[in-house]
């Protein structure tokens, strides 16, 4: 009798269950739920006192859950019978399984509930849904509100996590093609510097030879002079003219040749040279010098002012000399070559070319500066100042390789280049140099 | 006075032979040429003493490179003087040849008035 009585209870617990959750008829719910029946739902305004705030409650929560293909579980932590088997509280948790928008959910809601045994049959009377961790929605039973801002919270970490995801292959890519790329200029490199010291050989017999030629030319348009002038003579005088003015050129581009090979060879050649300790402010002078009468000495000479701003207090600044040389006069010759663009544009003569040089000690670094008063550099070639082989100088002037050594031997320098400029205004070169010995591999 | 240029590169001798033209013409200077170092040792050991009194050497040619034959030449010739043309103008290769007993070190491309000076120094 008592197993009997006991069976219908948990048939009717069950079927409480089933209507709380599941899809038991609602026309029906009167069969299990007492009258009397008074409890509160998972939620504040879930407060029943009454069979129909029941009913009400039921038919709120089953609209809310329409469209929800929910399941329920119940795992029971306690069974406790009363009043001589005629009443029994339970308590449970309910595990809700359902898919909102393509995702599974999980909710867990901790239900008590109590059972009367009246006219012969099990009655719920009372129930108790605990509110489920983490659930905020006061208004939303089945949390669902909740579920789907996490779940769109998921989803927009999710999204940023792909992102970040994409971001990091991109870039993966990226690096990888720059080592391919780097790989493929080191092999050039490699193979530039072998190419240039068998070019460099066949070059300079071209050199040679044609400047012999010339000297030749040269010695016999003498003895041609000696001789009783005619139109003959005038003839082979013209012809050797041309004759010598195409030496010239062949000597000039073999010239321009040799210098391009001596560039890549300086590019190529591993510093193998050792750090001294060096008078900065010397050897600054020393080279704006060189590279100033260069200049003079050159085709197309200007007129330069130069200041110089030297801080004599610098100290003796561990460097390459030779390759520190190089970056003063690549860093002059540019300017020069900058300023005589303007001063060719300029009409009326009132453009004064003047190269600042300064030097500067800080704490830890040696900043040198040459500014000159050219045309300045436009953003764009900016950007690509230090790549090799970029060259705005037209025609036969520029290797594009001076600005891209000059920033290798700072970087062996553990240094750093840095340029600034506006058109028509000025364009500055600053260079910092740790001013303390420290080793470089090179 | 007798000179015996050194290189692997043939074409030297041509040029050298017109670039001191006139020294070769007065019979100033004269010039013979050798393509190895081997060569050379050969040139300057036929005479009994050599008659070659200055020796300007190529230093990288195949086979003996020239700073090897500046140590043969210094060794069993010490009074011929010996000057590195060298297309590598780096210290390793200058100190070394100084060491060794070079009278001078000419980089290429060769600046041929300075040469001329080397040797027309040498004749007074």
């Amino acid at each position: 009798m008592i197993e009997e009585k006991d069976k219908l209870l948990d048939q009717c617990h069950a079927d409480f269950f089933e209507i709380c959750f599941g899809d038991f008829p609602m026309n029906l719910v009167y069969t299990r739920v007492s009258d009397k029946i008074s409890g509160y739902g998972t939620n504040v305004n879930e407060r029943v006192e009454s069979f129909d705030d029941f009913i009400a409650l039921l038919a709120m929560q089953r609209k809310e859950s329409e469209g929800i293909d929910m399941k329920f579980q119940f795992d029971r932590i306690s069974k406790t019978t009363l009043a001589e088997n005629n009443a029994a509280t339970f308590v449970d948790e309910i595990r809700l399984n359902s898919v909102i928008d393509g995702k599974d959910f999980e909710l867990k809601v901790r239900v008590n509930s109590v059972f009367e045994y009246e006219k012969g049959q099990w009655w719920a009377v009372n129930f108790h849904g605990s509110i489920p961790q983490g659930v905020k929605g006061a208004q939303d039973t089945w949390a669902v509100n909740e579920w789907k801002a996490k779940s769109e919270e998921l989803e927009l970490k999710v999204a940023e996590k792909t992102a970040q995801l994409a971001t990091s292959i991109e870039e993966l890519k990226a690096t990888q093609t720059q080592l391919v790329v780097q790989e493929k200029l080191a092999a050039l490199g490699q193979l530039a510097a072998g190419i240039a010291h068998e070019i460099k050989n066949p070059m300079n017999f071209v050199n040679n030879f044609s400047e012999l030629s010339l000297e030749y030319v040269d010695e016999i348009l003498e003895f041609l002079a000696k001789l009783p002038q005619n139109d003959t003579t005038n003839e082979i005088k013209d012809l050797l003219d041309d004759v010598a003015d195409n030496l010239k050129k062949i000597h000039q581009h073999g010239s321009r040749a040799d210098s391009i090979v001596k560039s890549m060879l300086m590019h190529s050649r591993g510093g193998s040279g050792v750090l001294e300790p060096t008078d900065i402010n010397e050897l600054v002078r020393e080279y704006v010098n060189l590279a100033f009468h260069g200049m003079r000495a050159s085709k197309n000479p200007i007129n330069v002012k130069i200041n110089y701003e030297l801080d004599e207090s610098i100290g003796a600044v561990p460097v390459y000399p030779e390759d520190f040389s190089r970056v003063v006069l690549n860093l002059c010759k540019n300017a020069f070559d900058a300023m005589r663009d303007k001063a060719g544009r300029s009409q009326n003569g009132t453009y004064l070319p003047t190269l600042s040089v300064k030097s500067m000690s800080t704490k830890d670094t040696v900043q040198l500066s040459f500014e000159d008063n050219g045309p300045g550099i436009d953003e764009a070639n900016r950007k690509k100042l230090f790549e090799p082989f970029f060259t705005t100088k037209k025609g036969t002037e520029g290797t594009g390789l001076g600005l891209s050594i000059t920033h290798d031997i700072i970087k062996n320098h553990k240094g750093q280049i840095s340029i600034d400029s506006e058109l028509d205004q000025f364009t500055r070169f600053v260079v910092d140099l740790p001013s303390t010995n420290q080793k470089t591999t090179t | 006075m007798k000179i015996l240029i050194v290189d692997d590169e043939k074409d030297v001798e041509m040029l050298f032979r017109q670039k001191f033209r006139k020294e070769i013409k007065s019979g100033e200077v004269e010039m013979v040429f050798a393509f190895s170092g081997q060569e050379a040792l050969d040139i300057l050991s036929k005479d009994k003493p050599p008659e070659v009194m200055y020796v300007f050497s190529d230093i990288n040619m195949p086979g003996m490179t020239g700073l090897e034959l500046l140590d043969q030449v210094k060794s069993r010739f010490p009074n011929i003087n010996v000057s590195m043309i060298s297309a590598y103008g780096d210290s390793d290769n200058y100190n070394r040849a100084k060491e060794s007993g070079a009278k001078e070190f000419f980089t290429k491309p060769i600046d041929f008035n300075s040469l001329k000076e080397e040797i027309t120094g040498m004749l007074k």
